[in-house]
C-alpha cells in the first residue's frame, strides 16, 4: 500500500499553488541583474578600448545585444507572466514520478486489483504533466519570436550611438525595443492561443494534482479542499436564506404595524364619533 | 563611443545610486498609506463601509458620494497620502464622501458572485449611506471594475442613484486594443475557477504587469535610481509600490462571472445581462453621467470607456479625458488637482 508520509509533501499545498504562479522578481533582484548588466557593458568596452575601427564597433554592439538578450531579466520573463518554469509537482511527488515514469516507458506492468485506480490517477497526472510541458514548449517557441524581433530592433536602435551614449541610455533603448515589440507579438492570434493553451494545460494538471492530494489527505484523516468548499457553499446558501427571511420578517413587521395603525385609527374614529353625534344632537336641540 | 574612463565613471555613479536607492528603501520601515481620518459605518465579513470626516463647512451637494472601487487592488489609492488624495480634494470642495473597502476575500468568500457584489453588498452600502446621511439618493463614483459594477447597480436600482461618475471604467471589452481580452479569450475560465477556487491576487498582478513588462518591471526601477537621494520621493515611490503589489485574491465565482459576462461575452454592449434573475439594461441608466478616463490607459483602453456614451438612456452625458495612464489618473499632479474640482462642480450643477 502506498505510504503518503513517504512523499515530500509541503505543509501548505495551497500556498505552493499560488507560489508556482511566480510574481515578478523583487526589486533587489532587478537591481542585482541591472548591476550585472552594467558590469558586462563595461567589460565589453574594456576589451575594445583603444580600438575604434568599424569591425570592433560592430563586435561591441553584438556583445551588448547578447548581454541584454541572455540576461536573467529576459530569461526569467516568462515566469513573470504567471507561468512556472519549474513544476512544483515534480518536487512534491518526486518518488512517485520516478515510479510512474518507468510505468509510462513500459518498464513496469500496469497495476491490477486494489492499486489499479490509484495508479490510473497517477498515469493521468503524468499525461497532463506532459501536456503542460508540451504547451510550455509551444509557448516558448512563440516567445522566441519576440526575443528575436526585440534583439533585431535593439540592434537597429544602437546604430546611432556615439561617444556620448551611456549605459543608462542603452538600457532605456533596450526597454523601449522590448516593450514595443512585445505589444505587437502579444496581441497576435498565435500568442493568445499559446497563452490560453498553456494556462488551460496548467489548470488541468493542478486539478488532477488536487484529486491525488485529496486522496492523500483522506488517508491521513485530514479535511480536503472539496470538503471545505462544500461547507463554504452551504454557509453562503444559509446566509442568503437568513437574509431572505430577514427581509420577509421586516416586510411582515411593516404589514403588522400598518394593520395595527389602521386598526388604531378606526378605533379612534369609533370612540370620537359618538361624542360628535352627542354634541351635534345637543346643538340641534 | 565614450572612452573607457568616462564609461567607468558613469558606471560607478550608476552603481552607487543603485545601492543608495536600495538602502533608502530598506531604511523606510513601515510604509504608511491613507491620509484622511474616516469613520467605520458598516461591516459585513471583510467588507467595510467608511465615511471620511469632513474638511469643509461648505456643502457641495445634498447627496453623499459613495466610492465603489475595483476588487483587484486596494481602495486606499484614492487617499494615498496628503498631497495625492482624491478624497481630500473632494472633501475640500464640500463633498460628503463614503467608500467601500472590499477587504481581502478569503477561501470562505469563494462563492461570492456578481449578484452578491452588486445586488447585496453594494445595495447594503447604498442603504447604509442613505440612512446615515439622511439623503434620498446617493451619487456614485465607480472606479475601474467598480465602475462596471456601479453601472449594473444603477441599472437595477435607478431610484437610489442620483448621479453616476465612472472613472477608467471598462465598458466595451471587445475593442481591438484590449490586450487583456485577447489573452483571456482562450482561457477556460470554468476550469480555472474550479481548479483554483479564489484567483490569487499575485497571479492577476503578474498578468497586469506583463501587459508592459519592461516598462513596469525594469524601467520603473531605473527611474527610481534618479530619486534615490530624495527621501520624500523614495517614500512616495514605495507607497505606490506597496499599493501595486497589495493585491487581494479574487472571489472565484465573481471572477468567473466577470470574465464570462464582460471579457468573453461583452454583455454591457451586446445586451442580455442579468444579475440575480433581473435584467440589466443599460438604457435604464438614465442618471446624469460623468465619464472620466485616461488617454494612455494600458489596462482599460480609452475606447473601452468611451463606449458608454452611446449605451445608456441618459441624456446628460459628459466626458473628462486626461493625458495620463491608468494609475496616473489617481496620482499625477495635474489630474489629482483637477479631478476633485471638476467632479464637485459637475455634482453641484446637478444637485
Amino acid at each position: 500500500m502506498f505510504n503518503p508520509w513517504a512523499t515530500q509533501a509541503p505543509t501548505d499545498i495551497f500556498s505552493m499553488w499560488s507560489q508556482a504562479w511566480s510574481t515578478p522578481p523583487p526589486v533587489s533582484t532587478v537591481y542585482a541583474q541591472l548591476h550585472e548588466l552594467g558590469d558586462a557593458f563595461l567589460a565589453v568596452f574594456k576589451a575594445g578600448q583603444n580600438q575604434s575601427d568599424q569591425a570592433t564597433r560592430q563586435q561591441q554592439i553584438e556583445q551588448i545585444v547578447r548581454q541584454f538578450t541572455i540576461n536573467p531579466i529576459m530569461s526569467t520573463f516568462p515566469t513573470t507572466m504567471g507561468f512556472a518554469s519549474h513544476n512544483p509537482w515534480q518536487q512534491l511527488f518526486g518518488q512517485n514520478k520516478t515510479l510512474m515514469d518507468s510505468r509510462l516507458t513500459g518498464n513496469q506492468p500496469p497495476a491490477l486489483g486494489i492499486g489499479r485506480e490509484y495508479q490510473e490517477d497517477w498515469t493521468e497526472f503524468l499525461r497532463l504533466q506532459q501536456e503542460y510541458e508540451s504547451a510550455l514548449r509551444k509557448f516558448m517557441t512563440v516567445f522566441e519570436k519576440f526575443t528575436l524581433a526585440a534583439s533585431e530592433r535593439f540592434i537597429e536602435s544602437l546604430s546611432d550611438i556615439d561617444e556620448n551614449t551611456g549605459f543608462e541610455d542603452v538600457c532605456r533603448r533596450w526597454i523601449d525595443c522590448c516593450d514595443s515589440e512585445f505589444q505587437e507579438i502579444a496581441s497576435t492570434q498565435d500568442y493568445c492561443v499559446a497563452y490560453g493553451t498553456l494556462i488551460n494545460a496548467y489548470m488541468r494538471l493542478l486539478r488532477q494534482g488536487t484529486k491525488i492530494q485529496e486522496q492523500l489527505a483522506t488517508m491521513m484523516g485530514q479535511p480536503t479542499r472539496t470538503e471545505l468548499d462544500n461547507l463554504h457553499l452551504k454557509n453562503k446558501q444559509a446566509s442568503a436564506q437568513i437574509e431572505n427571511l430577514n427581509l420577509k420578517i421586516q416586510d411582515l413587521e411593516k404589514r403588522v404595524e400598518s394593520t395595527q395603525s389602521s386598526q388604531r385609527k378606526q378605533s379612534t374614529r369609533k370612540s370620537t364619533a359618538p361624542k360628535n353625534s352627542a354634541a351635534q344632537r345637543k346643538k340641534r336641540k | 563611443m565614450q572612452n573607457f574612463e568616462k564609461l567607468l565613471e558613469e558606471s560607478v555613479k550608476f552603481q552607487t545610486q543603485l545601492a543608495q536607492g536600495a538602502r533608502a528603501a530598506a531604511d523606510l520601515g513601515e510604509i504608511r498609506v491613507g491620509a484622511t481620518p474616516k469613520d467605520l459605518i458598516d461591516q459585513i465579513d471583510g467588507l467595510r463601509l467608511y465615511r471620511y470626516q469632513p474638511l469643509s463647512d461648505t456643502v457641495a451637494t445634498s447627496n453623499p458620494l459613495l466610492i465603489v472601487y475595483a476588487l483587484v487592488n486596494r481602495p486606499y489609492i484614492v487617499d494615498l497620502y496628503q498631497q495625492r488624495s482624491l478624497v481630500q480634494g473632494l472633501l475640500a470642495q464640500g463633498v460628503d464622501v463614503y467608500l467601500i473597502d472590499w477587504g481581502y476575500p478569503g477561501p470562505g468568500d469563494r462563492h461570492l458572485d456578481l449578484e452578491q457584489y452588486v445586488s447585496v453588498l453594494i445595495d447594503r452600502c447604498v442603504n447604509q449611506t442613505l440612512q446615515r446621511s439622511g439623503a434620498t439618493q446617493v451619487n456614485i463614483l465607480g472606479i475601474c471594475q467598480g465602475g462596471t459594477m456601479s453601472l449594473c447597480y444603477s441599472a437595477l436600482q435607478p431610484s437610489k442613484v442620483g448621479n453616476l461618475i465612472t472613472m477608467v471604467t471598462p465598458v466595451d471589452f471587445h475593442t481591438s486594443d484590449n490586450m487583456l481580452t485577447h489573452w483571456f479569450r482562450e482561457i477556460d475560465v470554468d476550469l480555472l475557477v474550479d481548479t483554483m477556487g479564489n484567483v490569487p491576487g499575485a497571479l492577476l498582478n503578474g498578468i497586469f504587469l506583463s501587459l508592459k513588462p519592461f516598462k513596469l518591471g525594469v524601467e520603473k526601477y531605473l527611474d527610481f535610481v534618479k530619486i534615490s537621494d530624495k527621501p520624500e520621493k523614495v517614500e512616495n515611490f514605495m507607497r505606490m509600490e506597496k499599493w501595486i503589489f497589495d493585491s487581494p485574491d479574487q472571489a472565484g465565482e465573481m471572477f468567473r462571472d466577470f470574465l464570462k459576462r464582460f471579457f468573453h461575452e461583452n454583455r454591457l454592449v451586446t445586451g442580455g445581462l442579468s444579475i440575480g434573475g433581473k435584467s440589466v439594461d443599460m438604457k435604464s441608466v438614465t442618471q446624469p453621467l460623468l465619464n472620466i478616463f485616461a488617454k494612455q490607459d494600458h489596462l482599460v483602453p480609452p475606447a473601452s470607456s468611451r463606449a458608454l456614451k452611446y449605451l445608456t438612456g441618459s441624456n446628460d452625458y459628459s466626458e473628462l479625458v486626461y493625458d495620463t495612464g491608468h494609475i496616473g489618473i489617481y496620482v499625477s499632479g495635474k489630474a489629482g488637482r483637477d479631478i476633485p474640482l471638476r467632479i464637485s462642480n459637475w455634482l453641484r450643477e446637478r444637485s
